[in-house]
């Protein structure tokens, strides 16, 4: 199949209403893979991957995309499925993430293998201001290892990406998963979060949008084993003009027993800002220890801001510190630290009111 | 493997459906215009039907619709040319587990042959024909939809298909096509009906129908609280259920809607609900479903005036290899509007339950509160339940929230008050009853023993119907 | 010295405060009691310029300065404090975060997230002397929070802010004994300290461990009695009835 075949059918699955798409700008992917298919806009099939600290890059290998929710990841497996592996062995490590080119279809794809305890930072900066970044995402954490992970992507005002991940937990581990976002023109994530036999993900999705623009991000969860947890939290700040969409499909399988299932979706509207949430639970039988999710809108309210200012705050430092606080709640310490400033710095770009 | 959601077609977990519903036989032109003309209908009511009909035929399938069911549309058409037998014509004949319920629900005589659709009117000198009176004296209509379309042309073409349109989807175009049946109530200015009024007993012949639209228009400030449907288990001559309800509160006005539904478990029970609210108004919608094999209910409300309420209490009883698909949907289209939504749903026997609920803020509409509580009770380790809320917040000056939580019945539980002289299954019913407690309030006393007492014969020894 | 002068205020059209005048100065203690609806608490939003209480005429004078017109966290940072009656909860903000971003805008700091310090281990040690369980300093700003948890925590903001104009809205209200001695003995230091306190209550028992130089009796928006520990005591006796026959010749719109 090509690419100009792939085009006929479009990226919405059979059987998606017409509402999706309002979620995602599909014409923005269309657009580019046209480009592509015609000749117009070059592809790279390599992204440029930098490793420090606690991290080796191990070799190559094959990604494994999530197919649930989009054609997109069609389009990605017939790009490139190669992927870089690497390996994670505690302490603190690194990976630096980058398209090699500023223009095009940029496609790369990274596996990590966390095996030890410790903290992972994994960056990506996507600055692809005529084109495409579209990245495969595997993460595995190993069987009894207790690790925090975060996944910071920045992208350019005028860039669009794709990325398409699986996490995968093993017995016994403790993972702490933060994706942090700051979508520029279209942003869709989509993926799977399988977290294995008596163990705990905690994972977050914190995202500040900038005017403008705009994110879909669909993240399913599978509980199928015994004494799992799964919680998913997702804060979005969203400013004027933006768009947020989170959707999730939160599954705890028939075989399961003793599943702890949160999935939890906020977001915090500007004018003519506008957020869709769609926190899906489907419990199969009821041997479950918790069962529970919640979509809501956060009001940023004049009794909140009054009381902070009876403080000694201004209303925006009050705004401020509100919002900061709500997107790095739910978060352990050390990645509570990391995104606080990488918030800060984001919010301060954003004009004031 | 994945499961229902509003835009998507799925499967539910273990066993596979066909993708579509599917749709077999057909409805031909001439049927439509005999059945307006057997009823002796206007014309614009006949080009109402046919051209719903065209558009049953073009539209596609709606894709949040497993192909869990079937429809023969060659078997509904014969219903309509001939009617079929009474289920049963004596009591002896009725099913043994529908005699020994209603023996247990200690209904007087009438009543029972009454539910049992061994006769078709109540005794004349009933507490109802009071009541029917009284109606008449406030200036209150209440006729069947057929004698509307006769006598009141002007108010039901108002509002005949103008809440629900047939161009909503395929099954509200079949409806719109094929309607027979259902109840026309228009309750003038500044009049508050003191007591609720139990349509099932004035004009319950007329609910009957496989196709029924029921109308209820409240004029400015007027009050009124209409319950359609009866807990006790009823049989109905159908398989495949296909009505609408219409609903307009206009300034001011109050209107509660009540449907309780104890059908036999082989009927598929579709139903079309929607309301719309200007300024003040509150519409109220109270759905507790029991009976039927699936029942797909989503009593969904138009906030369209400022200070519009709506509350929605749904609750829902899969026990059985069934399916509750019920939810509601509701648009915001106003300032300081205000919305509530409890469902409560339990799942037991390989019972299913599916909440699909969607709020949406349209933009401009500062102030608007919405609140969405789902709980679900899973009884046994086959039964399931699946949330599906959908939240569109177009304005950012809104207060909007859902949160639902699926619970179990744990041992501790059951053996504390089976350690107070219950049996098991008394512990149980005792539980769900405490768990559904919260649509009581709203219902007529009489309402609520016979809700109770079926409950918990429902989760006895009897279990349900058919 | 806090001043307040012929203070009119509205919100929503409705007028809750209708000509109130006082005076606080250092190391002074000022006690406003009332009925419910008499507006003590409008008042104290209205002296801290809450945006929905709108100032019809009079001022509000910190140290000389008017202050009527500017906004709340001005007149913070200008030394006044207002201890609410009933903290509203703000998730995502935690008491370390809140004393540190105020502690660093005292400072002059342009970063008023910077590490502070000291901070934590002062804020712990105060949690202790208050009786507020230290678990409680890392949850979202009064979320959980029990009414006597909320009002602790109120006065451990004030300790460690150390503002000079203390305005206390029913601090003692849902206190146990040792509650209510703790409040008063903060009263006592900041009074020590040389702050003002101004003690908003319909029910003081705090009164009996410190004195007050001048009680006022608000009543429908204004203040209808001025005197000392006596109009306390004839309030413990009669409660609130023998207001009706004063408010009548006094009462506002």
């Amino acid at each position: 199949m090509s690419i100009t075949d792939l085009l006929r059918e479009g990226f919405q699955r059979h059987g998606d209403s017409p509402t999706v798409k309002h979620y995602t700008d599909w014409g923005v992917f269309k657009d580019v893979f046209e480009k592509l298919a015609n000749g117009e806009l070059g592809l790279e099939r390599k992204i440029l991957v930098e490793a420090s600290g606690g991290v080796r890059i191990e070799g190559r290998g094959e990604i494994s995309l999530y197919e649930q929710n989009s054609n997109l990841s069609k389009y990605h497996m017939i790009l490139s499925n190669e992927a870089i592996v690497a390996g994670f062995h505690g302490g603190k490590g690194f990976i630096n993430v980058k398209p090699v080119a500023e223009a095009g279809v940029n496609i790369g794809n990274l596996i990590a293998r966390i095996d030890s305890p410790g903290t992972l930072v994994l960056k990506v900066v996507n600055n692809v201001s005529n084109g495409l970044l579209l990245l495969g995402l595997n993460i595995n954490v190993a069987d009894n290892v207790e690790a925090s992970i975060i996944v910071d992507m920045e992208e350019a005002p005028g860039s669009a990406s794709s990325i398409n991940f699986r996490v995968g937990t093993g017995r016994g581990s403790i993972s702490n998963l933060v994706f942090l976002v700051s979508p520029g023109r279209m942003m869709r994530m989509e993926g799977l979060i399988k977290p294995g036999d008596n163990s705990l993900v905690l994972a977050r999705l914190t995202g500040v949008l900038n005017e403008d623009s705009r994110i879909d991000a669909v993240v399913d969860g599978l509980i199928d084993g015994l004494n799992t947890t799964l919680n998913l939290y997702s804060t979005l700040y969203l400013s004027k003009h933006s768009t947020g969409s989170v959707r999730g499909r939160g599954t705890i399988s028939s075989k399961a027993s003793d599943a702890r299932l949160v999935y939890g979706f906020e977001s915090i509207l500007e004018e003519e800002a506008v957020a869709y949430m769609q926190p899906f639970l489907e419990v199969n039988s009821n041997r479950v220890l918790e069962a529970r999710h919640y979509a809501r809108n956060y009001l940023v309210t004049v009794d909140k801001l009054f009381y902070l200012a009876t403080r000694g705050l201004s209303f925006s430092e009050a705004k401020n510190i509100v919002l900061t606080g709500l997107l790095t709640s739910l978060m352990p310490g050390e990645l509570r630290s990391y995104c606080y400033s990488e918030i800060k710095r984001r919010m301060r770009s954003l004009p004031e009111d | 493997m994945k499961a229902l959601e509003l835009d998507e077609q799925i499967y539910i977990e273990g066993v596979s459906y066909p993708k579509e519903v599917e749709l077999r036989g057909r409805i031909s032109k001439g049927l439509v215009e005999e059945i307006s003309r057997l009823k002796n209908e206007p014309e614009w009511m006949t080009r109402h039907r046919l051209r719903a009909l065209e558009y049953f035929e073009k539209a596609p399938m709606p894709k949040w619709l497993t192909g869990i069911w079937s429809i023969d549309l060659d078997e509904i058409s014969s219903y309509y040319i001939k009617p079929a037998h009474p289920k049963a014509e004596k009591w002896e004949d009725l099913p043994e587990e529908i005699r020994r319920i209603y023996e247990k629900l200690n209904l007087p005589e009438t009543y029972a042959k009454y539910l049992a659709g061994l006769t078709t009117v109540l005794d004349s000198e009933s507490v109802y024909t009071t009541m029917k009176d009284l109606l008449k004296d406030l200036g209150v209509i209440m006729v069947s939809m057929e004698e509307a379309v006769q006598k009141y042309p002007d108010i039901v073409k108002q509002y005949f298909g103008r809440v629900f349109p047939y161009t909503d989807h395929k099954f509200a175009a079949l409806h719109h096509a094929l309607w027979s049946g259902g109840v026309f109530v228009y309750v003038p200015r500044n009049v508050r009906i003191p007591y609720p009024v139990e349509a099932f007993f004035f004009i319950g012949s007329e609910l009957e129908g496989q196709f029924e639209h029921t109308i209820v228009v409240t004029d400015e400030n007027s009050e009124i609280t209409f319950i359609e449907g009866c807990s006790a288990p009823r049989l109905k001559t159908f398989s495949f259920h296909d009505g609408m309800v219409e609903l307009y509160a206009h300034q001011g006005s109050r209107l509660n809607f009540v449907t309780v539904q104890n059908w036999s478990r082989d009927i598929v029970n579709f139903n079309n609900k929607r309301g719309i609210a200007e300024r003040n108004a509150i519409i109220e919608w109270i759905e507790g479903s029991i009976g039927s094999k699936i029942t797909i209910t989503y009593p969904s409300t138009i906030l369209k005036g400022e200070y519009a309420k709506t509350n929605s209490t749904v609750v829902g009883i899969a026990n059985g290899p069934f399916i509750k698909d019920t939810g509601s949907k509701i648009v915001h289209a106003a300032p300081y509007t205000s919305s509530r939504v409890v469902s409560k749903s339990i799942s037991a026997k390989r019972g299913i339950n599916i909440y699909r609920g969607m709020v949406q803020v349209n933009k401009g509409a500062k102030g608007a509160k919405s609140f969405v509580q789902c709980e679900s009770l899973i009884l046994d380790k086959d039964s399931k339940s699946y949330t599906y809320p959908i939240i569109h917040a177009f304005e950012n000056d809104a207060d909007i929230a859902h949160e639902a939580t699926t619970a179990r019945i744990s041992e501790d539980q059951l053996f504390y008050l089976k350690s107070r002289g219950l049996s098991e299954r008394e512990s149980l019913s005792l539980m769900i009853l405490g768990f559904i407690r919260d649509v009581f309030p709203r219902l007529p006393f009489e309402y609520v023993s016979m809700l109770t007492k079926v409950i918990q014969l429902e989760f006895s020894e009897m279990g349900g119907v058919g | 010295m806090l001043e307040v002068k012929d203070l009119v205020v509205e919100v929503s059209e409705r007028r809750v405060v209708n000509g109130v005048s006082f005076k606080v100065d250092a190391g002074e203690l000022a006690v406003i009691m009332g009925p419910n609806g008499s507006g003590k608490s409008s008042l104290a939003y209205a002296i801290m310029g809450h945006p929905q209480y709108k100032v019809v005429s009079g001022s509000v004078i910190i140290d000389g300065v008017d202050y009527t017109s500017r906004p709340t966290h001005e007149r913070a940072l200008a030394g006044l404090f207002l201890g609410f009656q009933n903290p509203v909860e703000i998730p995502g903000v935690n008491l370390y975060m809140l004393l540190r971003s105020v502690l660093n805008k005292k400072m002059g700091r342009t970063d008023i997230s910077e590490y502070v310090e000291g901070l934590e281990k002062r804020v712990r040690n105060e949690a202790i002397l208050i009786g507020l369980k230290e678990e409680l300093l890392e949850r979202d700003l009064n979320m959980g929070f029990s009414g006597g948890e909320k009002k602790r925590s109120e006065i451990l903001q004030a300790r460690v802010i150390r503002p000079k104009y203390i305005i206390l809205d029913e601090p003692d209200s849902g206190l146990d004994v040792d509650g209510v001695r703790s409040v008063a003995d903060y009263i006592k230091e900041a009074l020590y300290a040389g702050s003002s306190v101004i003690l908003i209550t319909h029910y003081p028992r705090v009164v009996e461990y410190v004195s007050p130089s001048k009680v006022y009796v608000m009543y429908r928006g204004r203040f209808v009695a001025e005197g000392g520990l006596e109009l306390i005591d004839k309030i413990n006796r009669e409660g609130y009835r023998w207001l009706e026959a004063v408010g009548v010749e006094s009462a506002g719109t």
